[in-house]
This record gives structure tokens, sequence and C-alpha cells, in this order.
């Protein structure tokens, strides 16, 4: 059951990733292409989902959108779980001042509330999405800095590391070969339970005029520029807007499967199910 | 009259897989029977069963169970939940965990005694304290006031078996409730269950792999092995002369720890 | 114990600092500063002498370090400075924005409390039948709506079609607080569902259920009396770091509806490079993040005796 879960929520991501991926080749026309003469089309047969107040396809941009939103959102967990974890185990490995260091700083970019200090950032950067994030890479590397190095503390004490000292491996092997892998499960988790998350921030950066700017076709920015028209041209705002909760939805199952299948807790709990005896 | 407990042909089941087959046992009022055999033998699921508390994914699939000439098995949940501590009370290997940890003692022992009956707090605690004081503890004050996690194994079985005698059930079910004790203090568990039998003339199922508890307090011993019962009787003929080889193993290995 | 939150409150001093100069230096990074914010937004063009002068007046002209170290030192005589945008004292902007983020962060935690945990708790009682799975199904739904679409299709369905409510900004009097506040419940509440749920069976596995069942317990007062108290524990703790970050105001829901919190302050204040104004902002980022912190172990403490009695040991 659950394994079924996984490959079917696999493959619709896969679909989602490709589909993003090669969008320039499935846009029915040119996202960019203007056609004032057409402006503002309810969805019909030759215009799905409408057309914005420049005349453009709105499924060819929300498709095109979906790139921009997917691969940046993808780019930042992969950013932020790599440094953030690095921190955390180096904090967590070695201890002493450099950890103490580390920590205080995760304290201040923790205390400061995500979304505003990415605003702080993505405004000084001068919008575009790559600056969306890298704003909220700062913010967001903390929390895995901090889940890394709790992990890393646990797994310190374990025999197997004494065993790997003993035998004298070096300490970047310890790290890379025992440590890492070790410790990798729940930070995995927690990065793909994340996508969903951060794909929405990037998107809320964007709608604030922070991310992507325009003529860029993102669904942040795409549901900002359409703000004005929600009331005679609703679609303008529905079909970014779906695509971002589809999308944002299908990462999320996604994620919650993937932490079923490997969030040992959970699997003991299932089995502690059976006869008390 | 009908006796205090009485199993014919049970079977349980938990999650289609049977746990225990074909059990059954009869036992008279003031009487006290051991049940003994392995972890895994199906013995703790049985005295589940008898009290309704088998939990999700078990069920007995065949028998019947009853506590005097009232049939337990398919009692309407109401109707188990009231004969739950003042019919039939129990008593658990590890009685810290089985109380909520962020209350108190005393709140817990209030809440068991006003769902059954209506009493004053004041006449609670008396009962209790001198419960407390059948079993030679002094600072039975203390003992209310206190956290589940305060106490020691030992204190938080004398607990156990306070809370459980409270309601004065007519059967007690004691699950392992000297396993997880230190030699010392299981043998005065073993003499308080035995004084509270004397006192109240509650009729005690002590369920537990240690032959040398089932020794000391039982008139009948039942042995199971796999979910049967293997050998049941009275105890000078189960301990003293076992026919079944399983048993013979069972007492052997006892013996040998004995003498090691 | 008293010693305990001095100790924390002392945890503010590094963490202030290092905060107001994180934000002191991201914002002097920036390509164009306030004056030049200013002149693009009013359209003005001024001479390179005139912007000098302003520069000269609001002190921009001077090293960083400098520049910093006065604005330090005023905070500590209580001089927070003035707007560079409204001329105004920061610290009275700042005060003025505070009562509409309060407000909106009690309504939408009560929305969220009120929603949440009876939602939670019968979730988790009918764990795998169909209300468990509708339960789920919405709470799902509303973790993946970001809140910005959330806002706007509030507003289409509630104030454009059906003209129920008003738009944005607080001038519809107690009605304006309905939409922003359902757009933060809604998500919050989502998130709560799945946390109580989960709190609540995992209390629920626990020995002293069936402990209780043995001595006849009904199940209802099990669940009040013992289940809730407990898994309340983590809820609780959760529900402070919310406070938290909605004390702090919310960026996008504020400025989608025009509400004058500190949340849109900060927004505007960025945009405009109002240094004084963004500074009193991290301020009190940073007080209410200790805050939050010293009010969870503080309500830990007070909730959870073996903590309190773990600590009375030592």
């Amino acid at each position: 059951m659950g394994r079924k879960k996984l490959i079917f929520l696999g493959a619709l991501v896969a679909v989602l990733l490709a589909a993003a991926a090669f969008a320039e080749y499935l846009t029915p026309y040119d996202p960019y292409a203007q056609d004032l003469a057409n402006a503002l089309q309810p969805p019909c047969a030759a215009h799905p989902l409408g057309t914005d107040r420049y005349g453009r396809d709105m499924l060819s941009r929300v498709i095109m959108g979906g790139q921009t939103t997917i691969y940046s959102s993808l780019l930042l967990v992969v950013l932020i779980t790599v440094a953030g974890s690095a921190v955390g185990i180096v904090c967590g490995y070695f201890g002493g001042k450099l950890d103490a260091v580390l920590m205080r700083i995760s304290d201040v970019f923790l205390a400061f509330p995500g979304m505003v200090f990415a605003i702080a950032v993505a405004s000084v950067m001068q919008g575009g999405v790559m600056n969306a994030v890298a704003a909220l890479a700062c913010i967001s590397w903390p929390r895995y800095a901090r889940i890394a190095r709790s992990q890393v503390l646990t797994v310190k004490s374990m025999p197997y590391i004494h065993a790997a000292r003993l035998s004298g491996s070096g300490t970047a092997k310890i790290l890379c070969r025992h440590v890492a892998p070790n410790i990798a499960g729940p930070v995995i988790v927690t990065a793909v339970l994340d996508i969903g998350t951060m794909m929405m921030e990037i998107a809320g950066l964007s709608f604030l005029g922070l991310g992507a700017a325009p003529p860029t076709a993102e669904w942040g920015s795409m549901m900002s520029n359409g703000r004005s028209m929600l009331q005679t041209s609703p679609w303008v705002i529905l079909a970014p807007g779906a695509a971002i909760f589809l999308t944002v939805m299908i990462f999320n199952l996604f994620g919650d499967t993937v932490r079923d299948a490997l969030d040992p807790r959970q699997r003991k709990r299932r089995m502690e199910d059976g006869p008390v005896a | 009259m009908d006796p205090l407990l009485d199993m014919r042909h049970v079977e349980i089941r938990y999650h289609g897989r049977p746990a225990v087959r074909d059990v059954s046992l009869r036992m008279e009022e003031g009487e006290i029977l051991g049940i003994v055999g392995e972890s895994g033998s199906g013995k703790s699921t049985l005295i589940r069963a008898a009290m309704g508390l088998l939990g999700t994914g078990g069920a007995v699939t065949g028998g019947t169970i009853a506590y005097r000439g009232q049939t337990v098995t398919g009692a309407a949940p109401d109707v188990l939940r009231r004969m739950r501590g003042p019919d039939m009370g129990m008593i658990f290997q590890n009685t810290g965990a089985s109380l909520c940890p962020i209350r108190t003692i005393e709140d817990q022992l209030y809440e068991s005694v006003t769902q059954h009956e209506k009493a004053q707090k004041a006449e609670i605690r008396a009962r209790a304290l001198e419960l407390f004081s059948k079993m030679r503890l002094t600072d039975g004050e203390r003992i209310l006031k206190s956290y589940p996690f305060e106490l020691s194994g030992g204190m938080n079985q004398r607990v156990g078996i306070m809370l459980a005698m409270a309601l004065k059930p007519r059967l007690l079910f004691a699950d392992e409730p000297t396993s997880a004790l230190d030699v010392t203090v299981q043998a005065q568990v073993v003499r308080e269950l035995m004084e509270m039998r004397r006192l109240y003339g509650a009729g005690v199922v002590i369920v537990t792999h240690n032959i040398g508890v089932v020794e000391r307090m039982a008139d009948k011993v039942a042995v199971m092995h796999e979910g049967r019962i293997v050998e049941y009787g009275p105890k000078e003929d189960v301990i003293g002369h076992p026919r079944e080889a399983y048993t013979k193993r069972l007492m052997g290995a006892v013996l040998r720890i004995r003498r090691g | 114990m008293r010693n305990y939150i001095l100790h924390r409150l002392l945890q503010l001093i590094p963490i202030l600092l290092g905060i107001t100069l994180l934000s002191f230096v991201l914002m002097h990074t920036a390509s164009a500063d306030a004056i030049d914010v200013m002149e693009s937004n009013t359209g003005t063009v001024m001479s390179e002498e005139e912007k000098a002068q302003l520069r000269k007046e609001l002190g921009l002209d001077r090293p960083l370090p400098e520049q910093y170290v006065s604005w330090l030192a005023g905070v500590l005589t209580g001089d927070m400075g003035e707007s560079f945008v409204s001329g105004k004292p920061v610290f009275e902007t700042f005060v003025s924005k505070l009562p509409a983020t309060i407000c909106l962060t009690v309504t939408s935690l009560l929305l969220t409390v009120l929603v949440s945990i009876p939602l939670g708790i019968l979730s988790a009682v009918r764990q795998n039948r169909v209300t468990d799975y509708v339960i789920r199904f919405f709470s799902f739904i509303g973790n993946s709506l970001p809140n910005f679409f959330v806002s706007l299709l509030l507003i289409y369905f509630f104030s454009l079609k059906l003209g129920l409510l008003p738009v944005m900004g607080s001038a519809g009097g107690w009605r304006s607080i309905i939409l922003p506040t359902m757009t933060l419940g809604l998500a919050m509440a989502s998130k709560y569902t799945r946390q109580v749920r989960a709190a609540v069976l995992e209390e629920l596995g626990k020995d002293y259920v069936v402990g209780a069942r043995a001595r006849g317990v009904r199940e209802s007062r099990i669940l009040f009396f013992s289940v809730l108290k407990a898994s309340m524990l983590t809820i609780v703790t959760l529900l402070a770091m919310s406070a938290g970050s909605l004390l702090g105001g919310t960026a996008i829901v504020e400025s989608i509806f025009m509400w004058d919190g500190v949340g849109k302050m900060a927004v505007d204040a960025i945009e405009m490079r109002d240094f004084p104004v963004i500074q009193a902002y991290v301020i009190w980022m940073a007080v209410i993040y200790v805050a939050v912190n010293l009010a969870t172990d503080l309500l830990y403490h007070y909730l959870d005796p073996r903590i309190r009695l773990g600590q009375e040991e030592r």
C-alpha cells in the first residue's frame, strides 16, 4: 500500500519535473508574445486558461512559470540542505567554541521573522528570482543546521564511530563515511517536506515584487500582476493560483509518503501494533 | 453459585492471527490462580480479554468468559467499563507507566473511585491510607501527593495495589506485577498481594513467567504455551509432579537458575 | 527561578547586537540608499549637491561603524531617532502600528485554537474512519494553499462576489479584520489540526490510557483529563511560537489587506530604506524571540511536573 503510493506520487513528481524542464516545448503559444487585440480573454477553446492583459496565453505562461517556480524551489532546498547540514555536522562533531559561535549566529537568524528578512535581502539585491532563492536560503539554513547538529550529537557517541576512530580513520573519512550517511534520513525527510513550503515562499516573495520580475513568467508574480483584475478577469489569478496549489499539494503528499517510508519511528509504531502478550 | 471466573474454550485473535486457543479455566471466590508461560504465550492477552482491554486489532473470536455468571465477552462497552474497577481490578508490570505522568496519584485515585461510586474525598483518602498502612507504608500522605515518576518501582507497585483495591474488587488480575522489581522488593509485593486476599477475600489471577512467585502464592496453576493451556491443576500437582514435557522444561530452567 | 529569567534576559543582549548589526550592514549594502529611493519615488530630480546635503542631515555620509555606534548610543538613551520618510519619531510610529498587529494576532490565534483543537481531537479519536479522512483532507488542502492565494480567493468571494465584507484597510471597522483573520487562521488551523491529531494519537497509544481503562474510567474522562492535558504540552509550545511570528507582523497578509500593522510597516520601511524604522522593527523581533522562548520555558515549567520537580531537586 505505502509502496504503491510512493511509486505513484514519485511518478507524479517526475512528470511535474519533466514538464517544467521541457516547458519550452510544451507551451501552445509563446508565453511572452503579446497580442493586445486578444487581451483578457476568458477561457475558451483557443486559450483554455484565457489570456492576460497583454493578450499572452495564460496556459503557456502557467507552464513556463512552473519551470521558474519548481526549479528555483528545488535549488533552494538543495542549497539549504547542503549548507545547513554541513554547518550542523561541523558544530555537532567538533563542538567547542566554533559550535558556540555558529549556534549564536543561527540564533540571530532564527530570531528574525523569516519572511521579513527575506524581503530585506531580496529588496537589497533588487529582485530577480535567484535573489529570492538567496534571501530564503539565508534564513532557512539554521533549521537544517540544528537538525543535523542534534543528529550528529547522538550518532557521535555510537560505538561504531569509536571503532572507526580506533581503527585509525581520519576525521574527514569518519564524517563522510560514518556520520553523514547516518544523519541523512531525518535531514532528507525534512528537505522533502520543505519543498512545498519553499515553493510557497518563493512565490510569496515574487508576489510582493521581490522575486521574479516581469516579464518572467513566475506563478507568484503572475498573481501579483493580476490583482487589479481580480473582479473582472479572475482567471488571471486563478490559473497560476491553482497551479501553485496543485504543485505544492503533490510535493507535500510526496513528502509525507517519503517520511512514512523513511521515518523509523513510524515504522516501529506500526510493528508495535501487534499482540500484547 | 456461579464461579468467580469461568472461561470456556476461549479463542483470541490479533489481526486475524490466533494468540489464544481453546482455553478453559475456572476460579472460585478468593482463589489464587497462577498462569505461567514464556513471553508471547498468550497469558497477558487472556487476562486483558477478561477485562475487555484487548485494544485495536484484538478480539475474542470463540468461547465465553463469564464473571460471577455474567458474560463478559460481547458485553456492551459501558457495562464492561462499570465492571472494571469495582468487580475486576488490574495491576500492571509497571504501574508508573499505567498512570498519567502529569497528574498526582491522589488525583487519579479520586478519579477512578468517583467514576464508580459517590464518595467524599476524605473518605477515599482514608481508604487509601488504610490500604497503605496494611502494606506497612507509613508515609501514605506523601505518596498520594506524588507524581508517578517521583516513586521507585516497588513503591509504584504498592500504589498499583492500592489503586486497584480502593475499589474493593472481587477479582484482581496481576500482570507480571513483580517482574520489574529487585528480588527483595518482589518478595514484599508478593506478601502484600497475599494480604489482600486474606483481608478482603479477593480472588487473584497472577500472570508471570516466574515460577517462584507462583509457587509462593497460587492455589492452582495453569501453564500456557503458544496460546494453549498445556497443564492445569492444583499447585502441588503441577509444580510438584509436572506431567507435561513443556512444564518440566520450564521448571528445569528455573532450577538451573537457582543452582547457578 | 529568578536567576533563570535573568539569564534569559541577558541572552537578549548578544542577539540584539547581532541582529541590529546584521540589518544595518544589510541595508547599507543596498545599491540605492534612502535618498535615491525618495528621489525616484517622488519623481523630482535632485542635484548631487542637494542629495549630499540631505545625506549629511540624515547622517548617511558618515562611515558605517560611526553611524551604527551613534544609532546604538541613541537607543541606549531611549532615542530611536526619526523616520527618514515621515520625520516622525520612530518609537511613536512603531507604537502606533502595534495595536493593529496585536489585534490580528489575537483573533487569528483564537480562530486557530477554536478550529484546530476540536478537529484535531476528533480526527485522532476517529482515527482511520470517515471523519478522520475528511478532516485530514481539508487540513491537507489548507497546508498546500499559499496565503496570498487564500487572501485573493477570500476577497474575490466575500467582497467582490457577495459584497459582504470590506476589501481592505481598517475602514470597515471590526468587519475588516474578518478576512485577514480567516486567511491566517486557515493556514494555521490546517497545520495545528495535524499537530493536535498527532499529539493526541501519541498520547492515546501510551500505557496510562490502558491503565485508566482498567480502573473503569470513562473514555471521555480519559481523553479530556489525561490525554489532552498531556498533549497540550507540545501544542502550547507551538502556539507560543506562532504567537511570536504573528506579533512580528505578517508581511504578505498585512500588505494585501492594507492592514496597518508592524509587518506592513517593515515592508514599507525596507522599500524606502528607512533605516531607523527598520532597526526599531528588528529590535522588536529580537525581543519577541527571547520573550517567546522565555514564555514557553515558563509554561513548560508550570504545566509539566516532571520539569518543575526535576529543577527543584537540582
